[in-house]
């Protein structure tokens, strides 16, 4: 975590504590117990963004108190309805997720960034994810949001010559293995469902579902 | 960065991480790790070592098991023609999460069929893969 990406988390959260409250009526009026995640449609050029993605979003997800189902089982049994990609799974009319998986809901995720700069001594990693919640019932979009998460290199070590050291040494090891994402799209994903005001209401495993219409409704 | 900030930064990651609840609704042990081979790395028998693992580490610290993983596992013992233990964790899917039912109750039928047809295979038989 990086100076500058605390700040922005912190003016993020002061901002949505004021801000105008989202409408949650549509959805109460379909409130899921199971959601189902689909293979992330990739709008980036980084290939691998798509796979790593997909092992991070049920944690978060399964936390906030849903019935998430089993998403690599999901992308087996999509692929055996001759499904394999999210630009076929985006045109498949939601009751038949129903149909197929008794899922409640379904989560689109669209990946929007997915990048590393190299900007003189410092690097810059980007995860940038949209996600759109459709009741399968009606097809209605119960919520959504978009979330990035940024980390940044150069942080560490005091002064201009700490700040050498550590491009240098970041940029080598970026060279040599690959960026991490998982830890930026984990936080895009967190974000995206605790933020208060803009979040996405508990799960019925939940301790605090009892009180969602309190929370995100009524108010 | 100044000290307090840290601190500050800290804190909020951590109430972010932790979903700003006490503590977690499951216990995950290796699940994302079987994701991430099974995603990433193509890695079949570790992806199942790692479910397995998840399992048996949920039940060792008396935390609960996830959702999907049961159900994962047993689409792997399927897979593997083990018809017989992948009904069973089909079926605790199920059980540990209603929602899941109408799904497990199908796959199990996929399975029922393997083993009229077939029968099942020996263990030693198997390939880890």
């Amino acid at each position: 975590m990086t100076s500058r990406s605390a700040v922005t988390l912190v003016a993020l959260i002061a901002l949505t504590g004021c801000a105008a409250k989202r409408d949650y009526s549509g959805y109460f009026a379909h409130e899921p117990r199971s959601i189902l995640v689909v293979p992330a449609l990739n709008e980036t050029t980084a290939v691998e963004a798509e796979p790593v993605y997909m092992t991070t979003i049920s944690r978060p997800l399964a936390e906030r108190g849903f019935y998430v189902f089993p998403v690599y089982l999901t992308e087996l049994l999509l692929r055996d309805l001759g499904l394999p990609e999210a630009g076929l799974i985006n045109q498949v009319p939601l009751e038949r997720f129903r149909d197929q998986f008794g899922a409640d809901a379904v989560l689109f995720v669209t990946i929007k960034d997915w990048s590393t700069k190299y900007v003189v001594l410092q690097s810059s990693t980007v995860v940038q994810v949209s996600l759109v919640l459709k009741d399968t019932r009606t097809g209605t979009v119960l919520w959504e949001t978009t979330q990035s998460a940024a980390r940044s290199s150069g942080d560490g070590g005091g002064g201009l010559i700490g700040m050498l050291v550590s491009a240098a040494v970041t940029y080598a090891i970026n060279q040599i293995i690959d960026v991490d994402y998982r830890p930026l799209a984990y936080q895009a994903n967190v974000q995206a469902f605790v933020m208060p005001g803009i979040g996405l209401p508990t799960g019925p495993y939940h301790p605090d579902f009892a009180n969602n219409r309190n929370l995100y409704y009524s108010r | 960065m100044n000290g307090r900030l840290r601190v500050m930064t800290v804190l909020v990651c951590g109430a972010i991480a932790a979903g700003c609840g006490p503590k977690p609704l499951y216990g995950w042990n290796r699940y994302e790790e079987s994701l991430y081979a099974s995603y990433v790395t193509h890695d079949d028998a570790k992806a199942w070592a790692a479910l397995e693992g998840t399992i048996t580490l949920a039940e060792q610290k008396h935390t609960r098991i996830p959702p999907g993983v049961c159900a994962e596992y047993g689409f792997a013992l399927y897979r593997r023609g083990q018809y017989e233990r992948a009904v069973h964790y089909l079926q605790q899917e199920a059980q540990l999460f209603p929602e899941s039912k109408p799904l497990m109750d199908k796959l199990i039928v996929k399975v029922r069929e393997h083993i009229a047809h077939d029968g099942e295979p020996m263990a030693s038989t198997e390939s880890p893969r």
